[in-house]
């Protein structure tokens, strides 16, 4: 970080990060060989539409001790942010609306989202009717990058894809693509091959189901 | 101490210290409050007309970013507005495709005399329109045209909910319908001034011309409805009541006194129930975009309800107004009205309570063609003495102060309203025109910010040659004194602008079409779907296109002499991603697809060889892969048409 240098203050370091965000921090000066102290305090308020910073300064010299220096500092920016999100660099208008449940560690078998192995219901036998709708929209939706066949086009082929997956997974990689490209390793390794991210097509809960019920039909469930 | 107080400052970057000789102006903490951090939303939306570039742009405020522009009535060939086959119609009018205009005032549509963050509408002062812009998709949805009319420069104002949008000329003109073959110098007999009352259907928005008010032959240049108490009134600033036709500089300016006009527009909406109007034949168009087809129809319609001032005396009322009155700003109660003379060294404030009672009492100054004055003193709450030199226009906190712009002084004067004492004033850079402050129109101005748009910047930016840029001046009003803390280039010419809380826009926008909707005749639904098939010399590709190829991407059997449609569907789902398609040698310009919509390109190629298309806009990893070939051959030629796209192909 640049500074001015001059004959009182030659330089001065902050410790490792710049102060943002942060609960405390040290300062240090150097005055030829005798140190300044200065330790910053804040208080960040997110919650109010506005970052409110009070920076108090704590000044000490061991040539001769300066009074204390309280240094409030209002920074009223951007307001509207009313929550965290922005600040942690997620969007709050993502895509990703199927995210949910995704707490803690990511589950490589179940995926992130909201699908898991008990709200996705699956049976034995194929239902006939979804598996046409899913047919439909994989027409318009998907079928530009898969093929039926174990072939890969843009992305992989859907052969055998149930086989591979559990229910789960795939439907919660179908509504909820970007936050699993970016932490699943079996994707991770497959975008190596593709280069192309799969698009988020704002399939629908039941548009989703009925295209696993599709991909089920593809694989041979009668 | 102070010095390492200073340095921390810097170091954190809440100051950004200018060089001394800069900051006359500015004072220490200007950056802090106009810096938005990167990944952080601003708190306005800003629309500012483009003037003559015929567009609207929106800003961020208090950052000042440019995050759009949004083509009105002009041509854009990056977005393909004005080339594409869908959007040509937008643009037509009684006089045809006219690719240009200039749009001097944005209005946003209110509730309750609150803005309500669903559209913007626009004026094109040059080919009288109207235009609607849709907040959710941030597009054009709609244009009409104004028939009798010429330089629609006092519009589009509307009414508390947005029941009317008004039109005014500034050029008055013959009537349409009447022979317009006369000599120039018979202004005061032939010529008339005709202003448009446009219904707003409160769901879908659209836009209807409800009636006119034929008045006589003046300049009409600005207006604002009235509000609360005076809801139910329109005000219309004109000048040339000399009624020159040349050199208005001069003759125009003769008279010590113009007009401020009245227009009861409820009791106009009586006697149009009454059947009063008179039925004009006429033209204009009337465009509208309908999202399903992804496409605008254009309309012409013939006829239009006239009712004329000269007839009914208790419509319209002249109040005089000193020296040529540009600004026509009523104050957020809705009882005071400010007039503003451009060549006056006074600003008239009159009480719409006072005008009611003259009214009544018929305190009259005579008749001016055929329409009641009102005396001056009359109607008249007060006189702003000495606030500066050339006032143009108004806006309001909310708090009980005007801010008045003037040109000549290049400053902005705040003053209170009830006393009419001037209260600050502070100098912009230079020659400013309008101000805007956040909802400053309306019932209820959200104030903190307020914004002066000035025509000269000379010495304020880098040179670009003998044109520069003109630059909006952002003002913090939360305290008694303004405070300058930023200014910005702006696109074109910056006239009014508006701006509203980021809450009430953000939350509303769409972020695709669905695809299942789509309702293009020509729309491929998938893949599967696309197809080319020739009609005589027409060539109908339907081509879609996802990340990152299109289909079909290899055309074959193309003939001279034909006319190709590339009708390209983008099959994206995602927000953000829209697909361009260019093709070598196209007179016209590239498609930007949304994703969702389908689009239009028309190609006639002229000269048999290979043309490559392409996507225009980064959509991924593979985006310079997403390109394909057509085929053209000569006339006579018997090569088949033939499409394909990777193994699958097909011949017809």
């Amino acid at each position: 970080m640049g500074f001015p240098s001059s004959d009182r203050f030659q330089y001065f370091i902050f410790d490792k990060k710049p102060p943002f965000p942060f609960a405390k921090r040290r300062l240090c000066f150097c005055q030829s060989s005798k140190w300044i102290k200065i330790t910053l305090k804040y208080d960040l308020d997110h919650n109010k539409g506005h970052i409110m910073t009070i920076i108090l300064l704590k000044i000490y010299c061991n040539m001769k001790k300066l009074p204390f220096l309280f240094l409030i500092l209002m920074l009223t920016a951007c307001g509207g942010n009313k929550s965290t999100d922005s600040e942690k660099g997620t969007n709050p208008y993502s895509t990703s609306e199927g995210a949910g449940t995704g707490t803690g560690k990511y589950d490589p078998h179940r995926g992130e989202g909201k699908w898991t192995a008990e709200n996705v219901n699956v049976s034995a036998t194929l239902d006939i009717a979804m598996a046409e709708s899913g047919d439909k929209i994989q027409a318009v939706k998907c079928s530009s990058c898969h093929k039926l066949s174990d072939e890969r086009l843009v992305g992989p082929g859907w052969k055998g894809v149930t086989q591979r997956r559990k229910p789960e997974w795939l439907m919660n990689f179908i509504t909820n693509p970007d936050p699993m490209i970016d932490k699943d390793p079996v994707v991770q390794a497959q975008l190596e091959l593709c280069l192309v991210r799969m698009p988020n097509q704002n399939l629908s809960d039941s548009e989703a189901r009925d295209l696993l019920e599709f991909m089920r039909k593809n694989d041979g469930v009668q | 101490m102070y010095m390492i107080v200073a340095s921390l400052a810097i170091a954190f970057g809440m100051y950004a210290c200018k060089p001394k000789s800069l900051t006359s102006a500015v004072s220490g903490d200007a950056a802090s409050k106009a810096y938005v951090a990167p990944g952080q939303y601003d708190e306005f939306y800003n629309f500012v007309s483009g003037g003559f570039s015929g567009q609207l742009s929106a800003y961020g405020l208090p950052s000042g970013r440019l995050l759009r522009v949004i083509p009105v009535f002009s041509v854009d060939p990056e977005k393909g507005w004005g080339y594409s086959e869908e959007t040509k119609p937008m643009l037509n009018t009684s006089h045809g495709f006219v690719p240009w205009d200039d749009l001097h005032h944005p209005e946003m549509s209110q509730t309750n005399g609150e803005i309500d963050g669903r559209w913007v509408f626009g004026n094109a002062n040059n080919t009288p329109r109207v235009a609607r812009i849709d907040l959710t998709t941030f597009r054009t949805a709609e244009i009409i045209e104004l028939p009798n009319s010429a330089g629609n420069h006092s519009s589009p104002f509307i009414t508390e909910n947005t029941e009317y949008v008004v039109a005014g000329t500034r050029f008055s003109v013959p009537p349409d319908n009447v022979n317009g073959d006369v000599p120039i110098n018979t202004y005061k007999e032939n010529f008339k001034g005709h202003i448009s009352f446009i219904a707003v259907d409160k769901v879908t928005g659209h836009m209807d011309i409800s009636f006119q008010i034929e008045c006589p032959g003046v300049n009409f240049d600005l207006s604002h409805a009235g509000k609360g108490p005076s809801h139910g009134w329109f005000f219309f600033s004109c000048y040339n009541t000399e009624q020159a036709n040349t050199l208005l500089e001069v003759n125009a300016s003769q008279k010590d006194k113009d007009f401020i006009m009245a227009v009861n527009w409820k009791k106009a909406e009586e006697y149009i129930k009454a059947g009063k109007g008179k039925k004009v034949p006429v033209r204009y168009a009337h465009n509208v975009w309908d999202e399903k087809t992804h496409t605008g129809t254009s309309t012409i319609k013939t006829e239009v309800l006239v009712l004329d001032s000269k007839e009914f005396d208790d419509l319209c009322y002249m109040i005089p107004c000193p020296k040529s009155p540009h600004g026509c700003d009523v104050d957020p109660t809705g009882e005071y009205i400010v007039g503003s003379g451009k060549l006056a060294a006074l600003i008239p404030v009159f009480s719409f309570t006072k005008m009611q009672n003259a009214i009544a009492n018929k305190e009259f100054d005579g008749m001016y063609e055929g329409i009641n004055v009102i005396k001056y003193e009359s109607a008249l709450y007060g006189e702003v003495a000495k606030p500066g030199l050339g006032p143009l226009h108004t806006e309001f906190d909310g708090n009980g102060n005007a801010y008045t712009s003037f040109f000549v002084s290049s400053e902005v004067v705040k003053w209170n309203i009830k006393d009419l004492k001037v209260l600050d004033r502070v100098p912009t850079y230079y020659s400013v025109g309008h101000l805007c402050i956040p909802g400053g129109d309306s019932k209820k101005p959200f104030g903190k910010y307020m914004i002066a748009y000035n025509k000269i910047t000379k010495d304020r930016y880098l040179p670009t040659g003998p044109e520069l840029a003109h630059s909006a001046q952002l003002f913090d009003i939360s305290g008694d004194k303004m405070q300058l803390i930023l200014d910005f280039p702006t696109i074109g010419e910056p006239h009014y602008a508006q701006a509203a809380p980021a809450s009430l826009i953000m939350p509303n926008q769409v972020k695709i079409f669905k695809i299942e909707e789509n309702q293009h005749p020509y729309v491929a639904k998938g893949e599967k779907e696309a197809k080319v098939y020739r009609e005589g010399n027409k060539v109908h590709v339907l081509m879609t296109s996802i990340r990152s190829h299109f289909a079909p991407d290899n055309i074959e059997g193309i003939r001279m002499g034909d006319e190709v449609y590339f009708h390209v569907t983008n099959l994206e789902q995602d927000w953000d991603v829209p697909h361009g398609f260019a093709i070598k040698g196209a007179n016209n310009a590239e498609l930007l697809i949304m994703p969702g919509e389908t689009t239009t390109l028309k190609w006639i190629p002229d000269r048999v060889g290979i043309f490559p298309m392409y996507c225009t806009d980064f959509c991924s990893a593979l985006h310079q892969e997403m390109q394909g070939y057509i085929r053209v051959s000569p006339a006579n030629s018997k090569v088949p048409l033939k499409y394909s796209l990777g193994d699958t192909e097909v011949t017809l």
